[in-house]
């Protein structure tokens, strides 16, 4: 039987801290939001972006370069780091940095719901990840959605969007298929850190914060949209194993009819303290974004905090990992407004720091 | 000018012409204040609706903005297939001072979230405000469709009437009136012929007698 290596977690700890200190400084955000589009991509390009810029300037320019450069160094990042991990830490990242391959699995399921020919799906497809690889010719050979879900036989997600698609066989909205495969994500990353080392306990941790934001924002958006009932039944678009919140106390505040009595009943988590500076506009105007955006600060503080409680553990690889990612997310936000005619105070402001 | 003969009878059917050119004048006339009148209102309604188009347009404009910036191209053009049905319009007609104007009305244009077709859990926000905004920008646009078809369909009335107003006003009833007195006159003249070839016969019939 082949055993798994022990994890590195002192060596590879030391290489994400020396490359968080790369990142790109919050501070300079402020300044690359005053920049034109081609300082900002000479800007960027002195930095770990380099290869990234110099690869696709001759192709393409302006908001699409720093997009696509941006996303392809952050999959070439998550390659690296995955790689420079080993044992049940590379275990551990290769089920938590499939992202890439979520969204891209959701581009084409919905391409070819749309019916979009395959060319257009794949300018939709984000570089990196598994289906702009070795998986993009089984979907392009799909005619449709059900056999785009009968091709993927070995994919993780394979059951969960067969069972989905027979709940919806007439395929009236993606809502189902789309859920189950962030809530398969999440089950498959539950079960998977079973294990009893330090890392996997952690990093369960973890994965429990982060389920428990997503199910609150979920939660705000669902009640902020509409105060009319909806078709939705609470478990279908909740995920279950929450930390704080757990399925059991996540349903009544899913059966709250009003966004008022929501923030009256999240007074006594321990996250209200971040959003209470926003509830009273959020309720105002019905627009949750400042409060989402002070939840997800929120959780990225509290995962940083963690990584220097624990510091050889899985979590100052994963907090420089949620670094990187908000660093391609802000850069790509400052490019695309730009491009998009944002004022660069509503630029400063939807920047997460 | 029409052809026409000294008589009597052709004068009394000119002056019921001139009677019933005036009435058709007046009641056009009443006819082109009316849609006048519904024009300035339907007008009201039509600016407001463009106001709020343009407010519409700039939110709509600015929540896609935030939405790329916030999620990228690749995810919004993503989300945006995962909609498959459109929206439904329906066309209807109502009378309007004798104009047949449309009533456009729209059904499954502003959805809730469980009803846009994408997923919620993966999703954000941001991306919900952009697809509320644009369906918000539609039910306006659908709005202004209709009041500037009801308005474009009034203003061609009221030319229209107006035409109808000034031809009766400026060419057919001063031609009336001017065939009404020539006959009146040609009459007239008729008449005095009559009377001094009446004289002249009695003049001619007294100068034999006396002969």
């Amino acid at each position: 039987m082949r055993k798994t290596p022990v994890s590195n977690y002192a060596y590879a700890c030391t290489r994400a801290r020396a490359r968080k200190k790369k990142l790109i400084s919050p501070n300079e955000y402020s300044r690359l939001a005053s920049m034109d589009l081609a300082s900002m991509a000479r800007y960027i390009g002195e930095t770990n972006y380099r290869s990234e810029i110099e690869e696709l300037s001759p192709k393409i320019s302006g908001s699409e370069l720093i997009e696509t450069a941006t996303y392809l160094n952050l999959a070439s990042t998550y390659n690296q780091v995955t790689r420079f991990c080993q044992g049940e830490a590379r275990v551990i990242l290769q089920h938590y940095l499939n992202e890439l391959d979520l969204l891209n699995l959701k581009t084409v399921i919905r391409g070819k719901y749309h019916k979009a020919s395959n060319e257009e799906i794949k300018m939709d497809i984000i570089p990196g990840g598994v289906y702009s690889g070795h998986l993009e010719p089984k979907w392009t050979a799909a005619g449709d959605v059900p056999e785009l879900i009968e091709s993927l036989t070995d994919s993780p997600f394979h059951e969960a969007l067969s069972k989905a698609l027979d709940r919806d066989p007439e395929l009236n909205s993606l809502i189902y298929l789309e859920d189950a495969i962030d809530r398969t994500h999440y089950d498959h990353l539950l079960e998977s850190m079973s294990g009893r080392g330090t890392g996997t306990s952690l990093f369960r941790d973890f994965i429990k914060r982060e389920i428990d934001m997503r199910n609150i924002l979920t939660l705000l958006r669902v009640r902020m949209d509409s105060d009319s009932e909806n078709e939705w039944k609470p478990e279908d678009i909740l995920i279950p194993g929450g930390h704080e919140l757990t399925l059991e106390k996540l349903i009544p505040l899913y059966l709250l009819t009003s966004p008022k009595q929501l923030f009256g009943a999240l007074e006594k988590f321990s996250f209200y303290e971040s959003i209470e500076p926003f509830v009273a506009e959020a309720i105002e105007t019905r627009s949750p974004a400042k409060v989402i955006k002070a939840i997800e600060s929120h959780h990225r503080k509290g995962a940083g905090q963690f990584a220097k409680r624990y510091p050889l553990s899985i979590l100052p690889i994963i907090h420089y990992l949620m670094l990187k990612r908000n660093e391609v997310t802000t850069l790509r936000l400052i490019a695309r407004g730009k491009s998009m005619g944002l004022k660069p105070d509503i630029i400063r402001e939807l920047i997460v720091t | 000018m029409m052809d026409y003969k000294p008589t009597r009878s052709e004068l009394l059917a000119v002056k019921k012409k001139i009677v019933f050119a005036e009435k058709g004048h007046d009641l056009l006339k009443k006819k082109r204040d009316g849609l006048i009148m519904s024009f300035f209102e339907v007008l009201e309604d039509a600016k407001t609706a463009r106001t709020d188009l343009q407010n519409f347009l700039i939110i709509a404009e600015e929540k896609l903005g935030i939405a790329v910036a916030v999620e990228g191209t690749f995810a919004i053009r993503s989300a945006a297939h995962a909609r498959k049905d459109s929206p439904q319009v329906k066309i209807g007609r109502k009378n309007l001072m004798g104009v047949v104007v449309p009533i456009v009305s729209a059904s499954n244009v502003i959805k809730r979230l469980d009803q846009r077709g994408y997923g919620v859990i993966g999703t954000s926000n941001r991306i919900d405000e952009a697809a509320k905004a644009y369906e918000e920008l539609l039910e306006a646009i659908i709005k202004v469709a209709e009041k500037e078809t009801i308005m474009k369909k009034l203003l061609d009335e009221i030319e229209g009437t107006r035409r109808r107003v000034n031809a009766l006003e400026y060419k057919i009833l001063p031609e009336l009136n001017t065939i009404e007195n020539i006959i009146t006159m040609r009459l007239e003249e008729l008449e005095r012929e009559n009377i001094f070839r009446l004289k002249r016969f009695k003049k001619l019939s007294a100068e034999h007698a006396e002969a």
